[in-house]
């Protein structure tokens, strides 16, 4: 009997909205976007976080699945089309309500609209874009919108969908072919690969044809992104680092997000159950991608064939350091900004304060410590006016030691695959016998870095 | 000769009260050395200085603006502007000693961030900011029967203008009140018209409670999206708590439970 009850709209938010938590990407940043003084909505270039789940992930977006009815059988996915669980679709109308009613009492900064394939692709991107067209003309939503591309789906389809979000993303699923076609077998590279590149043209095209008409409609002005799935398959961290090196130079994409495997099904070819996240993992990639965006790095540098994972112990900055003692220390009031981003301890922001302060005076380490540098770590490689804060021995080993003593901010309750890390760190391949103590840190882990 | 003594000026906690007290520190030519700016409500009468009341004069705290902009930068326009609505009770001092060394130094000022008085500024701004990032996000409006949205706020700093000019331009054609209740003051927004806040505004409880029917509805919804939005597996109540600080929750329509 209760099979053949009608879905109300509080059961079918909760199965599309547990459909689609997988998702990682909840960022609403990279639109800048006034209000024309009608309709509802602006967006913000920074983004802006609404709520924090219990798993401390950002809410920023409503995000969703159109529907879970899908036809592709993914082994990692909980929507399967084998699996045995609830399915809803939404209509165009019924998700246009939510999202405006919730834009209205600022639970969220737009809609993040993800779907399983419904029939086939073609069809499923059609009600997507019916869905923003009705936000956009009928609504007059100028909030957020971000949109997946479906693979397979008609290039006019994405394009159409390109004008009206603001961000679009087409996920990779898996870091490499081979694991896609193990784990994925309806979906392949080049069809991911494929809208990619017709997203990455067009808002090439259309940033040209702004420049000429100043009112020429914008298509997906806050860029594109993807997002792929670690610890499924057995790829290295360096395979990892190095994909997302080229999707960010080859596609110019805007980010690349990495999720820790959950384990929801039971397939040979997935690891077993019982395994959980592998959080500090997936919080090492991310920390090696900020290095990849903003702090000149690259993918080889930070990891070789020899050494294809990054240290569980020492943050990527922080091996990449003490394995090239050949480049410190470093005069803070004279050295580059390019330099001074590669310290560890120092960060964009501190870096730039830097610059700018000791245009005025010397700066000392008392000065460095009020500017918000992490002197604990980054008093072992740099000098002021010539000097060193204490004396230290030089070299890897010892280097090593006095920055797994001074400890790590990680992210609270930070796991690794069911291990402590503090387990991990004893049969790891470097010369360090004491594990750092865990400090609980402020920092995010994900989506809202 | 006699030690000049310390004069004290008494300011209201407000951008134009404490910027009319610089007006005035500066036009008394009694050397600033001499001279102190106290918010009037917190400070602690001490001994052997002259207190000096200042009126809050609009006029004269625009002029002081259009001189930090002019003579100074716009960026330090921006931190004393910020770093007035603190919640510091030592502000108004803090930014009268940056304006002392920024109307001699000039534009380069932002730069001295190793001076005790321009990182202090600077950090009082900044934690306005922050905060006002933060409540972009986490205020919550309820419709009210009447049509009108309605919110409370309890920052530990001013935040009514910072939020009334983000949300003026993201609900243009809606009523909107935004309620700080620690302040006792509110911002105001009309449909498609200007926006305002108001100092000394007593709440009526019972009327801000007069929600409209569909709002429970929307209400609920939003709780089951909350709830259904977090991966179990990776439950992290601690970092949920340092993203959002709980003395936010009690506003909050998703966290109610918790309260």
């Amino acid at each position: 009997m209760d099979a053949l009850k009608p879905l109300t709209l509080q059961d079918k938010l909760g199965i599309l909205a547990d459909a689609a938590k997988y998702d990682v990407a909840c960022t609403s940043s990279g639109a800048d976007r006034k209000n024309g003084r009608t309709g509802m909505g602006n967006a913000h270039a920074a983004g802006i976080c609404h709520s924090f789940a219990g798993d401390g992930r950002c809410i920023s977006l409503l995000k969703i699945l159109l529907s879970n009815d899908c036809v592709f059988d993914c082994k990692y996915c909980i929507n399967r089309r084998s699996n045995d669980v609830p399915r809803a679709t939404f209509t165009p109308a019924e998700i246009c309500q939510l999202t405006m009613e919730f834009y209205r009492r600022n639970y969220i900064e737009g809609l993040f609209l993800s779907s399983g394939v419904v029939d086939n692709p073609d069809h499923t991107m059609e009600l997507m874009c019916e869905t923003l067209r009705l936000l956009r003309e009928k609504h007059h939503f100028y909030g957020y919108i971000h949109v997946k591309a479906i693979p397979g789906a008609s290039p006019a389809l994405i394009e159409a969908a390109g004008y009206y979000a603001d961000r679009m993303s087409c996920n990779l699923e898996l870091p490499t072919g081979e694991g896609l076609a193990k784990l994925a077998p309806q979906k392949s590279r080049k069809k991911i690969l494929a809208p990619m590149r017709q997203i990455q043209d067009q808002i090439t095209a259309n940033k040209n044809e702004v420049v000429v008409f100043r009112h020429a409609p914008r298509f997906v002005p806050a860029g594109q992104s993807t997002q792929m799935i670690i610890g499924a398959t057995g790829e290295s961290d360096l395979q990892i680092m190095q994909v997302s090196e080229s999707l960010y130079k080859k596609f110019a994409l805007k980010r690349v997000f990495y999720s820790a495997y959950v384990s929801v099904n039971q397939d040979r070819d997935l690891p077993a159950l019982t395994q959980e996240p592998p959080l500090l993992r997936e919080h090492r990639l991310y920390q090696a991608d900020w290095l990849l965006r903003f702090y000149g790095f690259t993918a080889e540098q930070l990891l070789d064939e020899k050494r294809p994972n990054f240290n569980t112990v020492l943050d990527p900055k922080c091996d990449w350091a003490v394995r090239h003692l050949e480049h410190f220390p470093v005069e803070i009031n004279r050295a580059d900004y390019y330099t001074l981003l590669k310290v560890p301890g120092i960060g964009v922001h501190s870096a730039r304060r830097i610059c700018r302060a000791r245009k005025c005076s010397a700066l000392r380490f008392e000065d460095l410590r009020k500017m918000g540098v992490v002197l604990k770590r980054a008093m072992y490689f740099i000098t002021c006016s010539g000097r060193m804060m204490y004396p230290v021995r030089w070299s890897e080993d010892s280097m090593t030691r006095y920055l797994t003593d001074a400890g790590e901010r990680l992210p609270s309750g930070l796991r690794d695959g069911g291990q402590t890390w503090r387990q991990l760190s004893l049969f790891d391949d470097f010369h360090v016998t004491a594990p750092p103590s865990s400090e609980d840190g402020i920092k995010a882990l994900t989506g809202q870095l | 000769m006699e030690e000049k003594q310390i004069k004290v000026l008494l300011c209201q906690d407000s951008t134009e009260g404490i910027l009319s007290a610089v007006h005035m520190a500066y036009l008394s030519r009694y050397g600033h050395k001499y001279i102190n700016i106290e918010l009037k409500d917190s400070w602690e009468p001490t001994l052997f200085c002259n207190v000096e009341d200042v009126v809050p004069d609009v006029a004269k705290a625009e002029s002081v603006a259009r001189a930090i902009m002019e003579k100074i930068s716009p960026e330090a326009w921006r931190w004393v502007y910020q770093a007035s609505m603190a919640g510091d009770p030592g502000k108004a001092q803090m930014i009268y000693r940056f304006l002392n060394l920024g109307f001699s130094a000039g534009r380069s000022i932002c730069d001295h961030l190793s001076n005790e008085y321009v990182l202090s500024v600077y950090k009082l701004s900044r934690m306005v900011g922050r905060e006002t990032d933060k409540l972009m996000g986490f205020v919550r409006f309820r419709e009210l029967k009447s049509g009108i949205l309605f919110s409370k706020i309890s920052p530990k700093h001013q935040q009514l203008f910072f939020l009334g000019e983000h949300f003026a331009d993201r609900l243009p054609e809606e009523n909107w009140v935004i309620y700080d209740e620690i302040r006792h003051m509110a911002c105001i927004h009309q449909a498609r018209g200007p926006w305002a806040v108001a100092r000394d505004m007593p709440l009526q409880e019972d009327a801000a409670e007069l929600v409209s029917e569909a709002e429970s509805d929307f209400a609920d919804l939003w709780k089951t999206f909350f709830k259904h939005i977090e991966i179990r597996e990776r439950c992290n109540p601690r970092l949920q708590m340092n993203m959002m600080p709980k003395r936010f929750w009690k506003h909050m329509t998703e966290m109610d439970h918790n309260r």
